[in-house]
């Protein structure tokens, strides 16, 4: 009788702990990111980040998942049982953390902008050539800035390049649509075309005056427009005038 | 008997119930309180998520290999690298560079012309694009879904060719088929255009590149 109240307790002991070993255990597949706990109905999964991709799981309410990558708007998450997808940042408005605190996605605004530093293209008209422009920006106070400045002009008889650094002062930096004015100067390269009777290419170093607007987009982009007027300053008699219209768009870091 | 009994069974009724809503109501307003209390005081904490956490990928870096037939000058292997940032889900800028090695002209050939040397061969371009997923979707490899989207683009750039810089404008297509999130193959076809007057007039040039390219997100 003993022994069969002690095998018993060891079956009982056995089936319990069986019970123990398949109960969920989490299967995360690395310890990064942000666990939190989904408090909404359903949360569903996208299998690529966009919308046009297929939904593929849901996770429902009380389940803990794991935040770890961002792309765009577009953050992936796995779920306890090792199940990854992603989730657009307005679906995720329902997680919380282990001390119950409630978490944001924010979606920054043009107003959020760091706005510490652009790098930028413009495409435009530089002496009557298509021409662009690549620069990069770097804000050093909310009214000044500092800029360097490359462009490339193809002209019918002659290419010009323009390397220059500037100094922009931005008067309303708070306005969306934001006016600024800049001074500067540079170096010039025009290399006439090799139809052309004198292939001999030309350096001087040149002024230039110049302003524009700026509308910030959004967080990340912002828009321009801008006219510059230079002068080259060359070793002949006269002086060279150049004119520039521009527009174009950069990107904030 | 009963006439009698009445008014005392219904006073006895009255004086309970008069007594008992007022207990009820004495309970009922505390709770109210608490009630009241529950709601307007904040038990709920909010807090941004911490971005050091999360790993963003919205950059895209990767080579490309194909043909490139320059307009003259004969179908030649290309080469290129190509670096892209998504501003959205289904926006992207991308910056190019390519280079190629052109064979000579017809003319070069028959008559034994010569109209370049070797190294004016070498026809080199960069160019800056917009791009717009225009197609997500899947595709299937035996048991296996694969992510993909096919993508227009669309920008100007320039062309080193002969010594000469020639600006450029290329439009075009591709389908970027993800084999794990991080890492995409590329299938591409561009259209790089530009006018040149290597044979004493100006001509304009279409320049048909096909390529297959790897690209990895980080």
């Amino acid at each position: 009788m003993r022994l069969l109240s002690t095998l018993w307790a060891i079956s009982l002991l056995a089936s319990l702990s069986v019970a123990a070993a398949a109960s969920p255990a989490a299967q995360w597949s690395d310890t990064d990111g942000e666990f939190l706990t989904f408090k909404g109905q359903v949360l569903e999964l996208h299998t690529a980040p966009g919308s046009g991709y297929p939904l593929f799981h849901a996770v429902e309410s009380g389940e803990v998942i794991r935040v770890f990558k961002r792309r765009g708007d577009w953050y992936k998450v796995e779920t306890a049982s090792g199940l990854q997808g992603w989730v657009h940042r307005i679906h995720l408005n329902e997680l919380a953390d282990k001390d119950d605190r409630v978490v944001d996605f924010p979606n920054p605004t043009w107003k959020d902008a760091a706005n510490t530093a652009q790098l930028g293209l413009l495409v435009g008209r530089t002496a009557g050539a298509t021409s662009y422009t690549t620069y990069l920006n770097y804000r050093f106070t909310t009214h000044l800035s500092t800029e360097l400045k490359y462009t490339q002009a193809f002209g019918d008889f002659s290419s010009t390049k323009m390397a220059s650094l500037h100094l922009l002062h931005h008067p309303f930096p708070q306005w969306r649509l934001s006016p600024f004015f800049s001074l500067g100067s540079g170096s010039v390269k025009v290399s006439p075309n090799a139809v052309v009777a004198e292939p001999e290419d030309r350096q001087d170093s040149f002024i230039a005056v110049g302003g524009g607007l700026m509308y910030h987009f959004n967080a990340r982009i912002d828009l321009r427009a801008e006219y510059s007027k230079s002068t080259i300053l060359t070793t002949r008699e006269s002086n060279e005038d150049i004119e520039e219209w521009k527009a174009g768009f950069s990107l904030l870091f | 008997m009963e006439s009698r009994l009445q008014p005392v069974i219904l006073t006895a009724a009255l004086l309970s119930l008069a007594a008992l809503p007022g207990s009820a109501l004495g309970a009922d307003s505390k709770s109210d309180d608490q009630v009241i209390d529950d709601i307007v005081k904040p038990d709920i904490q909010r807090r941004t998520i911490d971005d050091d956490k999360i790993d963003t990928e919205d950059f895209e870096l990767g080579f490309y290999a194909g043909v490139m037939s320059v307009e003259d000058f004969g179908s030649n292997d290309v080469y290129g690298l190509r670096l892209a940032y998504h501003i959205s889900e289904s926006m992207f800028i991308e910056g190019a560079y390519g280079i190629t090695q052109t064979q000579k002209t017809t003319a070069e050939t028959l008559d034994r012309l010569v109209l370049l040397t070797d190294d004016q061969r070498e026809l080199s371009y960069y160019s800056l694009n917009f791009g717009y997923n225009l197609l997500p979707g899947e595709h299937y490899v035996g048991r296996w879904a694969f992510n993909t989207n096919f993508y227009i683009v669309a920008g100007a750039g320039s062309t080193l060719f002969a010594d000469e810089e020639y600006f450029t404008y290329n439009f075009g297509g591709g389908l970027r088929f993800f084999a794990t999130d991080w890492l995409a193959l590329h299938v591409d076809f561009r259209n790089y255009v530009f006018t040149h007057s290597l044979f004493g007039e100006d001509k304009k040039v279409q320049n048909l590149e096909s390529s297959l390219g790897a690209t990895l997100f980080f």
